[in-house]
């Protein structure tokens, strides 16, 4: 005996079932690191700023969600970068030193505190990005060598 | 046949689509930075005013054979800002006796390398100037002026050069 076959009207129910069923799922969110925070070259006893607006030296984080959804941004930020021979320099996140940028275009950004998570829209086209800047400020006797730590970004949707 | 192929299909885009949702992702940057050398400064050679005759006065200019030379190294060619502090008025003798020092506005100079004075300026004023190399030698003289009645014995003071990045 042959399994009920089903219908056309049983395959357009489950049909709408299943489109329902998937309307609430969102598209994944992507999160990726694009550019790394650079102070460049220190001196020592000499603080260097970075602004979120430099095209070289800010950090960038892009975001790709649908657009128009809200995500919620939490920076989890080093207080030194880490050197030769267990040497720091220590680093500074003012209120201000990090950008929304709707659009990922770095001279349209909202600044806010990256040290507390902050909730924002994604723009019209899909991709969005955080920009940080920071001052480094390496003691007068900071031993030579190169200096780095890691900077985390996560991105949650928000339930709205 | 083909209403089990379309099921089929339905079903597997139903279980694909929650597959590939995501409520939350997390991405790294590094923040770096590269340190230049510290700055250190050497004390190459006292100011050295050698045997003084009461009531005549001594002069030595910066880059002198007896002058004082630092030894300054740091980052490539920064710019370093060059402070003498106070200056010491006089030099202090045996017995708490005293011989007046002084200092005019060219007796301070700094250079390249322990032979050249490419300029010179006010020691008690201080000057920026830029690293050559990493490398830059300060220079320093004065005058001295024993009174016609000077204690005779050894006389010194110590004078103190320093030295930091100014960022540009």
């Amino acid at each position: 005996m042959r399994p009920p076959t089903p219908t056309s009207p049983t395959l357009a129910l489950l049909a709408a079932v299943l489109l329902a069923g998937a309307a609430p799922a969102r598209a994944q969110l992507q999160v990726s690191g694009e550019r790394d925070l650079d102070f460049g070259e220190l001196l020592g006893g000499v603080p260097t700023t970075i602004s979120r607006t430099d095209p070289l030296g800010s950090g960038q984080i892009l975001i790709r969600a649908p657009r128009n959804t809200q995500v919620e941004v939490t920076l989890l930020l080093p207080t030194e970068l880490a050197g030769p021979a267990g040497a720091t320099v220590p680093l500074s996140f003012p209120p201000g030193s990090a950008g929304w940028a709707p659009w990922s275009i770095i001279w349209l950004q909202q600044a806010f505190d990256p040290n507390v998570p902050n909730t924002f829209q994604v723009g019209f086209f899909g991709q969005s990005s955080i920009y940080l800047g920071g001052t480094a400020t390496a003691p007068p006797q900071a031993p030579a060598g190169t200096y780095s730590n890691t900077i985390t970004a996560t991105v949650a949707y928000v339930n709205n | 046949m083909r209403n089990n192929r379309l099921l089929l299909a339905l079903t597997a885009a139903a279980f694909a689509v929650p597959a590939a949702a995501s409520a939350q992702n997390a991405a790294t940057i590094q923040a770096q930075a590269v340190v230049l050398d510290p700055i250190t400064v050497t004390a190459v050679n006292n100011l050295d005013f050698g045997d003084v005759i009461p009531g005549f006065p001594v002069s030595i200019a910066p880059g002198d054979a007896t002058g004082g030379v630092f030894q300054i190294s740091g980052g490539t060619t920064a710019e370093v800002d060059l402070d003498f502090g106070t200056l010491p008025g006089v030099l202090n003798g045996p017995s708490g006796a005293t011989m007046p020092i002084g200092f005019a506005a060219g007796d301070a100079g700094y250079g390249p390398n322990s032979t050249t004075v490419a300029g010179t300026f006010d020691p008690g004023a201080g000057t920026q100037t830029n690293l050559s190399s990493g490398a830059l030698f300060v220079f320093l003289g004065g005058t001295v002026t024993p009174a016609a009645v000077q204690t005779p014995g050894s006389y010194s003071a110590d004078v103190t050069l320093t030295v930091t990045y100014t960022g540009n």
